[in-house]
């Protein structure tokens, strides 16, 4: 809209996520979160449409369905349905996974697998046309490969994409092709998509952001959990496809192997598997609050990120503004990418490369407290949450006012 | 000089025939002249030959029979054909007291040894310490092994893995300014020794986590049929905190 100055953006945008609200655990669905609460602080109104699942792992219907208010948030939310057998699901995506021949209808059987929310494609049906954007995220599930097609001129596609089977698969090249526009987190995540999808004209990396905590307490979160050796920390998703077992593996084999003076502590969702060789170093927390975890980033000696499948990887910047160093899987072109940029971050290809960052990390506590600051100074140059709504603002902007 | 290398060069590359190529490589380009003699191959255009690689006894008879023992140099390897690979204990205890005796001619003797399981039933007991004992000197592969060795009395035990306790130096200074692509590069060159050196072991403990790290080995459930179960238990909010609290007792006690 020209003449528009950023922070007065107004308009009315939708956002359409699988899941959203307090407990639940999810990189995308905080990204939207936040979006959703920036905007809504600069005058735009804001609406919400989600499930009631909080549990990604069942996709339960958690919560009530209905339309309540988030603070200036308006949320709907959908009941999700599930099939009764997950059979079929599981051995498409054994067939994906092994880049199998797909029949017709086989991606979208795949995509309906997981759940699906009619309440809500009908809800979007009728009100979608009303709003002058409807961002979609994640890329792979049925809200947004469904969603996104019902009103594909004002669709704007937050992909969060992983370098994974799933994304290339023809649904959701279509879907990306196919919207008005797409927002990426990062570089590496941008590349990907041009890879995979003939992307739309409008398209832009916008970045992510973490909100710095008032304060620190690592003194206190080592006494609260009862903590007395130096740690490293894992938090986050503790599943295969999130790199866990590979972390656990590696450090376990890097502590056999060297007299590393480290713990591993981890905290998150999933059951976490913990070799039996290893079982006295490893240190499972669970399900810690918003509020306890950046005093776990801030009590370690060193965060590992294991995941390939990122694309912000939104701890390691919890843990730099924590003044913690980061050491990270080379496997993800994204957590990479923001370790060559800040400086500030060591990466490991297998347990020899990790052992060594470790041995190296307790050596030498003062370059891995360098090493942090970098990191801590690229994440408030890069990923605070005014300039990457500045972003957002300013890619949503011409889309104001065309609505029906 | 004249050397007399018994041992099995590559292929296949393990550890210990790379290491020994890697002797044979090092003594040819100081000059030396060397001849490799590989362990349980027999002569196949003699029936005798290969009847004494069969029961074990084709070193041992080379070594007792060769010519200018005074004045070669004689490096062992030791594998596990040397004795037999599926020897019993008393079959073991008889060859290794002729191999110790059939090394007494020997003026110089290198004795190799790249793992535990290179000897079978381990490198311990009297008879092993026999053949320690004749060697000048035994070059081991890790510090386990120097430990082992230096027990049964052996005069001089050189370990490539107590030299590498020095690359501690190659580590840059801990700095307020480190550079991080200088710190990479180290950290890449001690993965890749240590990547070398783990390869001799591939049964330990560690080297099993590492192979289950990259991926190599099959994702199995540590919690056996059991799985379905603590899955459905823990991925349940109401459930998952009362869990972890139990495990988290059962951990302190």
């Amino acid at each position: 809209m020209p003449g528009r100055k950023t922070g007065e953006i107004g308009g009315r945008f939708c956002f359409v996520t699988p899941r959203f609200g307090d407990g639940v655990v999810g990189g995308s669905e905080l990204v939207m979160a936040q979006i959703a609460k920036g905007l809504a602080s600069r005058g735009a109104t804001i609406e919400v449409a989600t499930t009631c699942a909080v549990d990604h792992y069942t996709w339960a219907n958690d919560l009530p369905e209905g339309t309540t208010a988030d603070g200036a948030l308006t949320v709907h939310r959908f009941a999700t349905e599930r099939p009764r057998s997950s059979g079929r699901f599981q051995a498409l995506q054994k067939k994906i996974h092994d880049d199998d021949d797909l029949q017709p209808g086989d991606e979208r059987a795949w995509v309906e697998g997981r759940f699906r929310v009619p309440g809500l494609y009908r809800w979007l049906s009728s009100h979608g046309a009303g709003f002058d954007a409807i961002l979609f995220s994640p890329y792979l599930f049925w809200t947004t490969i469904f969603g996104a097609a019902l009103h594909p001129e004002r669709s704007v596609i937050v992909p969060c994409l992983h370098n994974e089977p799933e994304a290339e698969l023809q649904v959701v090249s279509s879907m990306l092709a196919g919207s008005a526009g797409v927002l990426f987190l990062s570089e590496p995540e941008h590349q990907l998509g041009h890879r995979i999808a003939n992307l739309p004209a409008r398209h832009e990396v916008v970045g992510a952001a973490v909100e710095p905590p008032e304060s620190y307490d690592p003194d206190g979160f080592r006494k609260r959990h009862d903590l007395q050796r130096p740690f490293v920390l894992y938090a986050g998703r503790r599943e295969d496809g999130k790199g866990w077992r590979a972390l656990v593996n590696a450090f376990g084999a890097a502590v056999l192997r060297h007299d590393i003076p480290f713990d591993l502590v981890t905290a998150g969702v999933g059951v976490p598997y913990i070799p039996a060789a290893v079982s006295d170093r490893v240190i499972d927390l669970g399900y810690l609050s918003e509020h306890e975890l950046p005093h776990a980033f801030a009590a370690a000696d060193a965060y590992l990120q294991p995941s390939p499948n990122e694309s912000f990887s939104r701890t390691i910047m919890e843990a730099w503004l924590a003044g913690t160093p980061v050491v990270a899987t080379s496997a993800s072109e994204v957590v990479t990418w923001h370790c060559e940029r800040s400086q500030g971050g060591l990466t490991y290809g297998d347990s020899f490369d990790l052992a060594q960052c470790l041995l190296y990390l307790a050596r030498s506590p003062r370059a891995g407290r360098a090493l942090a600051q970098r990191g801590h100074d690229y994440v408030l140059a890069n990923y605070r949450w005014p300039l990457v709504i500045d972003r957002v603002e300013a890619f949503l902007a011409p889309m104001i006012g065309v609505r029906a | 000089m004249k050397y007399l290398v018994v041992g099995t060069l590559p292929p296949p590359a393990l550890g210990r025939s790379a290491a020994l190529l890697a002797e044979v490589t090092r003594l040819e380009a100081e000059g030396h002249e060397v001849t490799v003699r590989p362990i349980g191959v027999g002569d196949p255009a003699s029936r005798l030959s290969g009847l004494l690689a069969r029961l074990g006894l084709d070193t041992l008879v080379m070594l007792a029979t060769a010519h200018d023992r005074a004045e070669t140099g004689l490096v062992l390897q030791i594998e596990p054909a040397l004795v037999g690979a599926g020897a019993g204990r008393a079959r073991r205890a008889v060859l290794l007291c002729l191999l110790a005796a059939a090394l007494s001619g020997w003026e110089n003797i290198e004795v190799r040894v790249d793992s535990f399981a290179d000897l079978p039933n381990g490198l311990g007991g009297r008879a092993a310490a026999l053949v320690w004992k004749r060697a000048d000197r035994v070059v081991v592969s890790s510090l386990e092994l120097a430990e082992a060795v230096a027990v049964a009395g052996v005069a001089e035990v050189s370990s490539p893995a107590a030299a590498s306790s020095a690359l501690l130096e190659d580590w840059p200074p801990d700095s307020d300014d480190p550079d991080l692509q200088q710190v990479l590069a180290v950290v890449r060159q001690r993965a890749a020794r240590e990547r070398e050196r783990s390869g001799r072991h591939p049964d330990d403990a560690a080297a099993q986590l590492s192979a289950d790290a990259s991926g190599t080995a099959a994702a199995r459930s540590p919690y056996g049929p059991l799985e379905p179960l603590i899955r459905f238990a823990y991925e349940r909010p109401a459930l998952r905190d009362p869990i972890r609290k139990v495990r988290h007792a059962i951990r302190r006690r």
